[in-house]
């Protein structure tokens, strides 16, 4: 029976034409305004080329064992690491001489920037964070064992420092999975519709439980939208070029962002029995996770916090497209592949658990 | 003696079996085929408690086992009483009328009878099974209309019959039947085609019905089913109601118009805060207020029962 409802909800989706056009040239629209926009910036970036960077460190700290590895590492990512074991750092960075210093201390590290000079201040904060951040299967790996004495080293294998992306590919690529993730904005006028002519009692007279009525909302769903971001990826890459990397993964991972998202969009729908609230929640939501994500700013050389960044599962999955774009393998993917999954299997519970807990309410009201 | 109290014995039990066997056979699923009427008086004659009555001045029926009973149902939304001890008794075969003021349960009465709100007390007995508790079993068992027009406009006539029919766990060839039969019932199998937001109040209310009759139902609801339609609509309907009933379905019918109720139904209730405060037929329901002493219509007795008063509830 489930399979007539799922035909049903399908063509009641075919039929919004307002909704699918949205869906199909909305992140067409965005790519092309958001590329163009930070085309110039992220030409910036691109150009920095070597520069100079000034260092010094506090006798004793780890970083000290660990100072040729990380000399070598910025070297092969065009950072040049000049000791200046007296200097003034603020006057040796206003002099022009550096185009930044930083002063790696037992427990923090300061970084001193040009302000004419922001691009290979962002790219040296980068690459600071990405050598502390990074972990094992990484070129730059931290010795767990000793990191809690602080007494740990780091050891270069290949510093898989993230090339300059172009502005096509970047926003190419992340705003279908932000685009992905409001997904269950194509199924609103289907639960409009049912809430409004008073379908949901139909319904109630009938053997349908709250996971089949689910499922008939999700597959159609999780349809529609793929069809969507397929066709507006296809009209991207044609109209801007954009390199994908390895097809199979990033339709896979995109396909995850999908059926993540609707199941969010469900669950809050299910929680609220409202539309409008759904919609309210969904794209702040989205836009928050977006934000922390590198949707809007680009995550490489944004200054948000890591833990921020890495509780957004939007930046998993971003990091992860985009590194498959640009470096052609990314440590990101397993990461967001158990992060949707997961998003997918509790916010479907969460959901069904809402609806049935909505009508045993509904009932004893 | 023994012998003659010996082939009694022997006559009954059979008697006993051949009504249960003929009962369960002649009134299961017999929405659209004609059997019932000659099966049922045979065997309501046979029983004693059956009630003569003239529908629409043309058919006599009789009726025997209560298909639907409540028993002190209750319905209380936080402090207030929204349905107070309601105790009902419909028979097969019935048209069964229900009347009130807005806010007078009758919509809770029928949602609770369904299943679809739950009871804060009392039980139901619904063709013999507590909705509540056997649900899968008696639900396709019956199909109610809303009042509501619950469909999709995005959806064509048939789609929409479609829809609702397949919950039912009716498909392929059956389910093509069904919608037929269906759309060629309400009169719309030649707008099969068509967008139910095209149609007409009352196309889209003759739609609602045969949302709900695809699976062949042997109860129906109707919920206030001619709201807001015209003449002609609301006068097919009542045929359709009346047809259904003579093809062997028990009707269960909620309106605000009078004479609609007096014309199709065999026995009406009339309720009032919650509760019903009279039930018999139109005769009487008039009786009880006139003593049979002068001619006084259905709304007259409405309103001699209920009160002139605005009913104002939220």
């Amino acid at each position: 029976m489930i399979w007539y409802l799922i035909k049903n909800n399908l063509k009641l989706m075919f039929r919004n034409k307002a909704i699918l056009a949205t869906m199909v040239l909305g992140p067409v629209f965005v790519i092309a305004m958001l590329s163009s926009a930070f085309d110039d910036l992220m030409k910036s970036y691109e150009k920095a080329g070597k520069f100079k960077a000034g260092y010094q460190v506090e006798g004793g700290s780890f970083w000290e064992n660990n100072m040729e590895t990380i000399k070598k590492a910025g070297e092969e990512s065009g950072i040049i690491f000049l000791e200046y074991p007296d200097g003034n750092p603020e006057e040796l960075v206003k002099s022009g001489i550096l185009s930044g210093f930083v002063k790696l201390g037992n427990e923090k590290y300061t970084i001193y920037e040009n302000e004419d000079k922001e691009t290979e201040g962002i790219i040296l904060e980068y690459f600071f964070s990405r050598c502390l951040k990074e972990s094992a299967g990484q070129a730059v790996q931290l010795k767990a064992p000793g990191a809690a004495s602080g007494n740990f080293g780091i050891s270069l294998q290949k510093l898989d420092y993230m090339p300059a992306v172009n502005a096509s590919d970047y926003y190419g690529i992340i705003e279908m999975v932000y685009f992905g993730f409001l997904g269950v904005i194509c199924i609103a006028n289907v639960f409009i519709s049912e809430k409004k002519n008073g379908i949901i009692q139909r319904f109630q007279i009938t053997s349908l439980s709250c996971f089949k009525l689910y499922l008939a909302k999700w597959i159609p769903a999780v349809a529609i939208m793929a069809s969507g971001i397929l066709a507006a990826s296809v009209i991207s890459s044609v109209l801007f070029g954009i390199h994908w990397g390895n097809l199979v993964i990033s339709a896979i991972l995109v396909l995850l962002v999908i059926m993540a998202g609707i199941s969010f969009g469900l669950m809050i729908n299910a929680i609220f029995k409202n539309m409008a609230v759904t919609v309210i929640i969904l794209f702040t939501s989205t836009f928050f996770m977006g934000f922390f994500g590198g949707s809007f700013e680009t995550y490489m050389y944004s200054r948000l916090p890591e833990t921020l960044k890495n509780i957004s599962p939007v930046y998993h999955v971003n990091r992860a497209l985009v590194e498959h774009s640009c470096m052609g393998h990314s440590g990101y993917t397993s990461s967001c592949i158990l992060y949707f999954t997961a998003i997918i299997i509790i916010c479907t519970v969460i959901a069904v658990l809402a609806d049935w807990a909505g009508k045993r309410g509904k009932g004893r009201r | 003696m023994l012998y003659i109290q010996y082939s009694l014995c022997i006559w009954l039990f059979y008697f006993c079996i051949y009504v249960k066997y003929d009962f369960s056979h002649t009134y299961n699923r017999s929405f659209f085929t004609s059997v019932y009427k000659n099966k049922s008086a045979i065997i309501s004659l046979e029983r004693e408690n059956y009630i003569n009555k003239t529908i629409a001045g043309e058919r006599k029926v009789f009726m025997s086992e209560v298909i639907l009973k409540t028993k002190d149902l209750t319905k209380k939304y936080q402090s207030k009483t929204v349905v107070d001890s309601l105790g009902l008794e419909i028979r097969k075969g019935e048209i069964f009328g229900l009347l009130g003021p807005n806010g007078a349960g009758k919509s809770t009465t029928m949602n609770m009878v369904c299943a679809i709100t739950r009871p804060t007390a009392g039980s139901i007995s619904l063709l013999g099974i507590n909705p509540w508790k056997q649900k899968k079993e008696v639900i396709h068992r019956i199909g109610y209309i809303p009042q509501e027009l619950a469909v999709h406009g995005n959806l064509k006539a048939w789609e929409n019959v479609e829809l609702f029919t397949s919950l039912y766990g009716i498909k392929g060839q059956k389910l093509k039947e069904a919608i037929e039969k269906s759309l060629e019932y309400v009169g719309l199998l030649d707008k099969r085609n068509e967008y139910a937001k095209n149609f007409s109040g009352g196309m889209k209310r003759r739609l609602n019905i045969a949302c709900a009759i695809g699976h062949n139902p042997e109860l129906l609801f109707f919920d206030e089913p001619t709201v807001g339609i015209d003449p002609q609509s609301r006068n097919f309907i009542l045929e359709k109601i009346k047809e259904s009933n003579k093809n062997g379905a028990t009707v269960v019918y909620t309106s605000h118009y009078m004479e609609e109720v007096e014309a199709i139904c065999s026995r009406i209730a009339i309720m009032d805060n919650g509760k019903v405060i009279a039930c018999g037929t139109s005769e009487e329901l008039k009786r009880l207020v006139t003593n049979g002493d002068k001619d006084i219509t259905l709304e007259e007795v409405f309103l001699t029962l209920t009160g002139k008063q605005l009913r104002d509830y939220i």
